[in-house]
């Protein structure tokens, strides 16, 4: 893999270079914020010409190993102004990997209004003109359809949707899956940035690249995999009941804590939880039968399968990588009771190319800002739709959460450096209240997932609702997340690796394996630290300060009921979790 | 004295009568959790999270008349 890609949207012109001897050690997010911090003006427009975008699959991509096809994705963040990575599955990270590419840049932007399609085939990259029917408000469904139709059905793409076109804070960047529908690298506005540069899609056509990556050792590798694979089907979180369940298996959880926000962040839990738990969700995906399925893949080689494919009342498919994140969104905080309704507003989200957590909890604060009626689905769906065409509405929600409660006068927002703070109260759920206000990614709770140890009992047990031991949960945890992140593997193996030793175990030995290193579990916290250190470098060159590491301050004087809990780190104890 | 207990994921199946596995238990006065659980006849080994009023706690526990006890197997999600 050593193939470094720039397509530079300025000139038109594509350099397709050997990786530089600097970025020949990184992978994934390691890589993506090396680049950016490197060639990234911090100071820059996220929107303007001298950001870029680089497309980046992870260490063990390519290969056989179990959850290894994420990609990474990183910029300058048009929705926060810091560095972002943000990584999706699909089938993109894989290709890229087996096409020999170890990054792709995209740089500068063009003069004209024009559209393009990158394309990406063992013989070089080809721009073409965008199909004018997948631009001008045209929903990612149909618009992959066109693609594969023209491209050949088996091709990787990534694509800026209609809300990637007009640039808005939330736009995502969409991955087709292997059977064509849609993951989502949702967090931040890369796709605006994609967007900015006149990309409309990046096609991967991997046709003639070799079934696998090198493998420097190949026999210690298969036993690795093998030992990786065996931890993730032994341990009952990944082995078991995310495939039953999916991730809404959550909304009974955080509800049973009393850390579910809901109606805008004002309870920690609802009475109309079984409307929209994991359970529900499972018993009508069961009984509607038809293209349903409980469980699913979100890439070939993932085996835990944490997604689905939910079905309507007549069994026909409407959306997939079914959150809890966005079901708690929509069916807590913004109070939609039907999960036919939350159902189709994924869809519609997935179809305009947006974050469904930045505009889900955006959802929420309108209805709390008056701007929506508090839990109506079909009126939160109609604006969803309007982000496609877009009216003024369409852009306020595409704006995002922060926007929404500025527009709507609100000091209740739920933001952390402009991003939607996401499905579990941080006064309740005291370690990952941490991650949101610190992470470099502003407000994200996959930086550090302290709800593993403080709610689920996954890598001991922090009490949720004491400051005692948070510092540390939340600082170990981003540091492992941005060594995890750059493996390529969803950061759900986690959940196998902080209880089973022989699980972290295998994952180094398959990277040493790959490559034939000799990383021990230090190097492998190293990389994590740098990874953070380089990532806080860029935010502080671009302006943002330890006061920026704070929680909207209604946290710290509004209790949330039931526990009645307020945010109560003080700024020093805040800034202890970056102190390393 | 009565508890409600909350059933959650694979454990609902012990609760066919309610579907939301939502229920009413008598236990008498100063039992705990541990005993709850075998009241139910519930395999302790497939109860990984206890929540008395919304608080983690273990087996142990002792619980109290009106207290909502919730009990998972093991289950995460993100
Ligand atoms: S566990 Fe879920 S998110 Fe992770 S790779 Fe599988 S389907 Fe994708």
């Amino acid at each position: 893999m050593n193939k470094f890609i720039r397509v530079n949207m300025t000139t038109r012109e594509v350099a397709m270079q050997e990786t530089p001897e600097k970025y020949a050690g990184l992978a994934g997010r390691a890589l993506t914020s090396t680049f950016v911090y490197d060639e990234v003006k911090p100071t820059c427009h996220a929107l303007g010409k001298n950001n870029k975008l680089i497309f980046a699959p992870g260490f063990l991509s390519g290969t056989t190993a179990a959850q290894s096809g994420r990609i990474s994705v990183g910029a300058k963040s048009p929705l926060t102004g810091t560095i972002k990575e943000s990584n999706s599955g699909g089938s993109f990270s894989q290709k890229m990997a087996k096409m020999g590419i170890k990054a792709l840049v995209i740089e500068g932007m063009p003069a004209d209004d024009k559209f393009y399609i990158v394309k990406i085939d063992m013989n070089g990259v080809v721009l073409d003109e965008a199909p004018a029917e997948i631009l001008n408000g045209c929903g990612n469904h149909e618009a992959i359809k066109v693609l594969s139709a023209k491209y050949g059905d088996s091709v990787g793409i990534a694509l800026a949707g209609p809300a990637g076109e007009y640039r808005l804070p939330t736009a995502n960047i969409s991955f087709k899956d292997p059977e064509g529908h849609i993951r989502s690298a949702g967090r931040g506005g890369l796709g605006a940035v994609l967007g900015s540069k006149k990309v409309k899609a990046i096609i991967l056509d991997d046709t003639g690249a070799p079934l696998s990556v090198p493998i420097a050792k190949p026999e210690a590798f298969q036993a690795a995999a093998k030992a990786f694979a065996k931890a993730l089907v032994t341990h009952p979180v990944t082995g078991k009941a995310l495939s039953a369940y999916g991730t809404d298996v959550l909304i009974n959880i955080l509800n049973e804590a009393g850390g579910l926000p809901a109606k805008n962040f004002t309870a920690g839990r609802i009475e109309w939880n079984d409307n929209i738990s994991g359970e529900t969700m499972n018993a009508t995906i069961t009984e509607r039968g038809g293209e349903g399925k409980v469980s699913h893949g979100c890439h070939t080689g993932c085996i835990i399968r944490c997604s689905q494919w939910y079905p309507d009342k007549n069994g026909k498919y409407i959306t997939s990588g079914f959150e809890y994140e966005t079901v708690w969104a929509l069916g807590a905080d913004a109070g939609i009771k039907d999960l036919d309704d939350i159902a189709y507003l994924d869809r519609a989200m997935d179809d305009v190319g947006v974050d469904s957590i930045d505009v889900s909890v955006a959802i929420a604060t309108a209805m709390a800002g008056g701007l929506l009626p508090f839990g109506d689905g079909k009126a939160a769906l109609e604006a969803v739709k309007q982000i496609a065409v877009p009216t003024p509405m369409g852009r306020i929600l595409g704006g995002g959460t922060a926007i929404v409660g500025k527009l709507c006068g609100l000091f209740r927002t739920a933001v952390v450096k402009d991003q939607a703070i996401p499905a579990y109260d941080p006064r309740a759920v005291k370690g990952v209240g941490l991650t949101y206000a610190t992470t470099p990614m502003g407000a994200d709770h996959t930086a550090g997932y302290a709800v593993a140890t403080n709610i689920l009992k996954v890598g001991g047990y922090v009490d949720p609702l004491k400051k005692d031991g948070q510092v540390e949960l939340s600082r170990n945890l981003q540091i492992a997340t941005a060594a995890v992140d750059s493996t390529g593997m969803c950061l759900f193996i986690a959940f196998a690796i902080l209880d089973i030793p022989e699980g972290f175990n295998a994952l180094v030995d398959m990277i040493n394996a790959r490559y034939d290193l000799a990383l021990t579990a230090d190097d492998v916290t190293a990389l994590g630290k740098s990874v953070l250190k380089t990532e806080r470098a860029f935010n502080a060159a671009a302006g943002f300060t330890n006061a920026h590491d704070r929680l909207p301050e209604f946290f710290e004087y509004e209790p949330c009921p039931p526990h009645n809990v307020v945010w109560d780190f003080t700024p020093e104890e805040i800034d202890e979790v970056f102190n390393f | 004295m009565t508890v409600e207990v909350r059933l959650f994921a694979t454990l609902r199946r012990h609760a066919p009568a309610s579907p939301n596995g939502v229920m009413a238990v008598e236990m008498p006065a100063g039992s705990t959790v541990l005993e709850l659980v075998r009241a139910l006849n519930l395999d302790p080994k497939e109860v990984h999270l206890i929540m008395v009023n919304g608080t983690g706690c273990g087996f142990e526990q002792p619980i109290s008349d009106g207290d909502r006890i919730g009990l998972f197997p093991p289950v995460g999600g993100g």
